[in-house]
């Protein structure tokens, strides 16, 4: 898997676009779009965006995921994105529904950061590279390859992701590119 | 007495403590600045973790300055200073303009005067916490990040998440404003405290009121 890619800087500007065909992602949220569509999620701190798509297709879902298991098989799972282990498995289960070749998924990764320290557990992991541990054990188990990634670091990022063309959008306090 | 009064007084009670803390603070900060600092009256509600994400849908872009310690001890969540950057900026050249005689921004020297105000805040909000309720409680050194007001709250909601039963936090919020001496040259100065608290501090904080109240 190659390392994450700047193909442009842009100049900062919003994320959300009135005359762009856009759904935006809460908290624990699980999105889906088709071709001309984009997918967005702000302000990502220790959780990540994970997008799932078939080029090919052009069928995406993007998740705003939260932590990478439930702790216990008693947690409340209120949201299907919330946890990794039960985003993934619906995402690829959806877009199989919607048309795509699940042997064409690919996977772009954003987020996890640590804006924090406290948000270091036991394990002198934080939850943001928990996050992303989970998510790529669980892609290789898939067998999804991840072809793009912007993780970890100390930085809050939004993101917005173009079905019709696979690229995904970061904005950070500072700067503007895709990956 | 009733379940409904009872959780009035409860609710009262929290917010005293607040109240009586922020004041504390603003009274070092004032007196550290030499400026007015006022407080609103703190404002408590209960909300779901996702729905209170989706009302900042606004803000979570907006960037901020937070100054962030952890509860330890009997009580386990996060006090939160939140600065716009304008503020920070004001506090940063007011500080500097008292102390040094330059009326210039400085970032680091802006960062320690700002942990500076966070450490008297939380250890306010702590003695507070002793002095009215018995609750004994510490926190650990301020940690300061400029970034997007989303970002902080997102991590510290994922942060807490596992200690959340019913996904719900107790927010406590404390608007400020800081003055000229004399109440002159009112300045926009726009910061606000969250106390985001977990189930077993809501109810350990309720349980001392009901102690103290019996």
């Amino acid at each position: 898997m190659s390392e994450a890619k700047i193909l442009a800087k842009e100049n900062m500007k919003p994320m959300i676009n009135p005359d762009e065909k856009a759904k935006i992602a809460g908290m624990g949220d699980v999105i889906f779009g088709k071709k001309d569509e984009v997918l967005i999620t702000l302000a990502l701190g220790s959780c990540i965006a994970l997008v799932l798509y078939d080029d090919k297709r052009k069928v995406a879902a993007l998740a705003h995921i939260m932590q990478p298991e439930p702790l216990s098989s008693s947690d409340k799972i209120s949201k299907i994105g919330k946890y990794v282990t039960t985003a993934i498995p619906y995402m690829i289960t959806q877009l199989h529904k919607m048309g795509a070749d699940i042997h064409n998924l690919k996977a772009k990764i954003a987020g996890g950061a640590s804006m924090f320290v406290y948000a270091i557990g036991s394990d002198n992991k934080t939850i943001g590279e928990k996050n992303v541990e989970k998510a790529e054990q669980l892609l290789k188990k898939y067998g999804i390859p991840i072809v793009a990634k912007d993780v970890l670091g100390n930085i809050g990022r939004s993101v917005k992701f173009y079905v019709s063309t696979g690229e995904l959008l970061i904005k950070t306090r500072n700067e503007t590119y895709k990956i | 007495m009733a379940n409904g009064t009872k959780s009035r007084i409860i609710i009262d009670g929290i917010k005293e403590i607040i109240n009586v803390a922020a004041a504390n603070a603003s009274t070092s900060i004032s007196e550290l600045l030499d400026k007015t600092v006022l407080i609103s009256v703190p404002d408590l509600k209960q909300v779901n973790i996702y729905e209170f994400y989706a009302s900042l849908s606004d803000y979570l872009e907006r960037d901020i300055y937070a100054g962030i310690v952890k509860f330890k001890e009997s009580i386990s969540g996060y006090l939160v200073l939140f600065f716009d950057e304008e503020s920070f900026k004001y506090l940063s050249k007011t500080a500097l303009t008292k102390y040094l005689g330059e009326n210039t921004f400085e970032e680091p020297i802006a960062l320690d005067v700002f942990k500076e105000i966070v450490n008297i805040f939380a250890s306010s909000y702590t003695t507070a916490l002793y002095n009215f309720i018995g609750v004994y409680a510490t926190h650990t050194p301020p940690e300061i990040t400029h970034d997007f007001l989303g970002s902080v709250v997102n991590t510290i909601l994922s942060v807490m998440t596992p200690q959340l039963y019913n996904e719900n936090i107790l927010l406590v919020k404390v608007d400020f404003r800081m003055y000229g001496n004399n109440n002159e040259n009112p300045q926009k100065f726009d910061a606000w405290m969250v106390h985001f608290m977990t189930d077993s501090d809501v109810n350990l904080l309720c349980s001392a009121i009901e102690s103290s109240i019996q």
